[in-house]
């Protein structure tokens, strides 16, 4: 089965209106001042749009880009700041120290934290997404809104609820109790899944092997690297994946109800099994919306602050720090705007490599030439 | 028991006015020293008011002996000018540990930095008792404070 890219399309229809219009033929000159003409009054729709995105956006990055590279103290303006050149990503990245390993510790919690949840939600949201879209379901209305209602929740409202759920006496522990299971101290325990997985079968990790605590990685240990995620980061990855599965489960839905009916129904007749279907005729049209969840789920995860700073603060022992508080606490609590904004950049960096990376993978492989594209589609 | 400093009083007068106690200083150690904890607030002047002297005779009010013991009986706390020692003794005669225990108390570090080096100590000590080594512990603190304030 061959897929024509919905942008070849697009493209293409757009050519044909455009030749289907009568072409009128105005002189030289006019058409060059309506054009002018039109450019202007463009900039000027545009205008307000432009100023807010400078004022609001485009400044502050520039201004935090400043502030990253000079000794601010948070007092006065920023301008009179003197600039230390490279000074605070050299302290970040190349000088050991406790700046370096507080980096690399954030930066390894936060690693686990989207290699666990950006799979988990995309998974959840599309089951989620492809129960409601059968036809004969009762209560389609009622189950859209119950799964997306964590999206629209406030987050500090579902993070104080996770805190009693996930609490030593709490919810979670009860239910694990009925199982025989004694739960752990869910926000007390620094101890990283890793580390646990590793004991059970047989290392000691009181005293890891040699070849891992030797060798070192931006100030911390690859024994260090290995933790995992800890118990308390596993409640915070539980609570992303609930309340942002809603989100995405809305946009799949809404790409699963673009395909058209007779495309499932053709491959229905041509004998297609329901799991064969779900494997070979959605993934093609759903793979835009999937590029999208992806993305953002990318940098979503990356930028995780507000489940951190209500819940754990970076606590126990530092197993739930991520980059995005480490910022704010090194530059709004220390008075450090210089690291902090740092920081920040640091993790842009690593979003947009991430980001790139994705890309990459999920290449369209099988692309024509544009303009043969359109060529074909025309000359049909 | 508990070890507390004189930053419960306040709230034990306020919160829980029936509670009986006594304060006891801490015994010596092995050593023959004794050690407690001795930290205060302070008042700023902003390098740029308009008025600095203003300021500096407010912030000496303040700082005077009667308010010093208005702040001992509002707060519960010990007042922190040597003159009004005396006063504050008769007052408070059942708080005579806290105040004796001025002379041998140990302020917490104010250099910049320090904040940091402190924070982690606490992040260390909650993986004590998930295999954390007391002497790493140790030693990776004094690495940080001596990169923090220089030694």
């Amino acid at each position: 089965m061959s897929v024509i890219g919905t942008g070849g399309v697009e493209q293409s229809v757009a050519d044909i209106e455009r030749a289907e219009q009568p072409a009128p033929p105005p002189s030289k000159a006019s058409r060059g001042r309506s054009k002018n003409r039109d450019a202007l009054a463009g900039w000027l729709f545009i205008t307000p749009a432009v100023l807010v995105i400078v004022i609001f956006v485009l400044l502050p990055v520039i201004s935090a880009l400043w502030v990253s590279l000079s000794d601010w103290t948070g007092k006065g303006s920023p301008l009179k700041a003197g600039f230390t050149g490279l000074d605070n990503y050299q302290a970040l990245l190349t000088k050991p120290g406790l700046a370096q390993r507080d980096l690399a510790t954030s930066l390894r919690n936060n690693l686990y934290y989207v290699v666990l949840v950006v799979p988990l939600q995309t998974i959840l949201a599309l089951l989620l997404a492809t129960t409601l879209n059968r036809r004969r379901l009762r209560g389609k209305g009622f189950f859209r809104s119950a799964f997306y209602f964590p999206s629209v929740t406030s987050s500090v409202a579902i993070s104080i609820v996770f805190l009693f759920l996930f609490n030593a006496s709490g919810v979670v522990n009860a239910i694990l109790a009925w199982f025989g299971i004694n739960g752990p101290n869910w926000f007390a325990d620094p101890r990283g899944v890793g580390h646990i997985l590793l004991g059970l079968v047989g290392v000691d990790t009181d005293a890891p092997p040699e070849w891992l605590t030797s060798h070192e990685f931006l100030g911390i240990s690859w024994w260090q690297w290995w933790a995992g995620p800890s118990v308390a980061m596993c409640a915070i990855i539980a609570l992303a994946i609930w309340t942002t599965s809603g989100t995405f489960m809305l946009l799949f839905l809404a790409a699963l109800q673009d395909i058209p009916a007779d495309v499932e129904e053709a491959s229905m007749v041509d004998g297609a099994t329901t799991w064969q279907r779900f494997r070979a005729v959605t993934p093609p049209a759903l793979k835009p919306t999937l590029f999208l969840v992806l993305t953002l789920g990318l940098i979503g995860t990356w930028q995780v602050f507000d489940a951190v700073y209500i819940m754990s603060q970076g606590a126990p022992a530092k197993t739930t720090l991520t980059p995005a508080y480490l910022s704010y606490q090194t530059s709004f609590l220390n008075g450090k705007w210089g690291q902090g904004a740092a920081i920040a950049f640091i993790l842009f960096a690593i979003i947009v490599i991430f980001s790139l990376f994705q890309r990459f993978v999920m290449r369209d492989r099988a692309k024509l030439p544009r303009r043969r594209r359109i060529a074909t589609w025309e000359g049909k | 028991m508990t070890i507390e400093g004189n930053w419960l009083l306040g709230s034990l007068q306020k919160d829980f006015p029936s509670i009986k106690y006594t304060v006891a200083e801490l015994p010596a150690g092995p050593s023959g020293d004794k050690g407690t904890l001795v930290f205060t607030n302070c008042w700023g002047i902003a390098a740029t008011t308009k008025s600095p002297d203003q300021a500096k005779a407010f912030v000496e009010a303040m700082t005077a002996k009667d308010q010093q013991l208005a702040f001992a009986k509002g707060f519960g706390v010990i007042p922190s000018i040597k003159s009004a020692e005396a006063d504050y003794l008769k007052e408070f005669p059942e708080n005579a540990p806290f105040v004796k225990g001025i002379e041998y108390a140990r302020g917490v570090i104010g250099a910049a930095g320090i904040t940091d080096v402190l924070t982690d100590f606490d992040a260390q000590l909650e993986g004590l008792a998930s295999g954390g080594d007391p002497k790493a512990i140790l030693d990776s603190v004094q690495q940080n404070l001596t990169d923090a304030i220089g030694g």
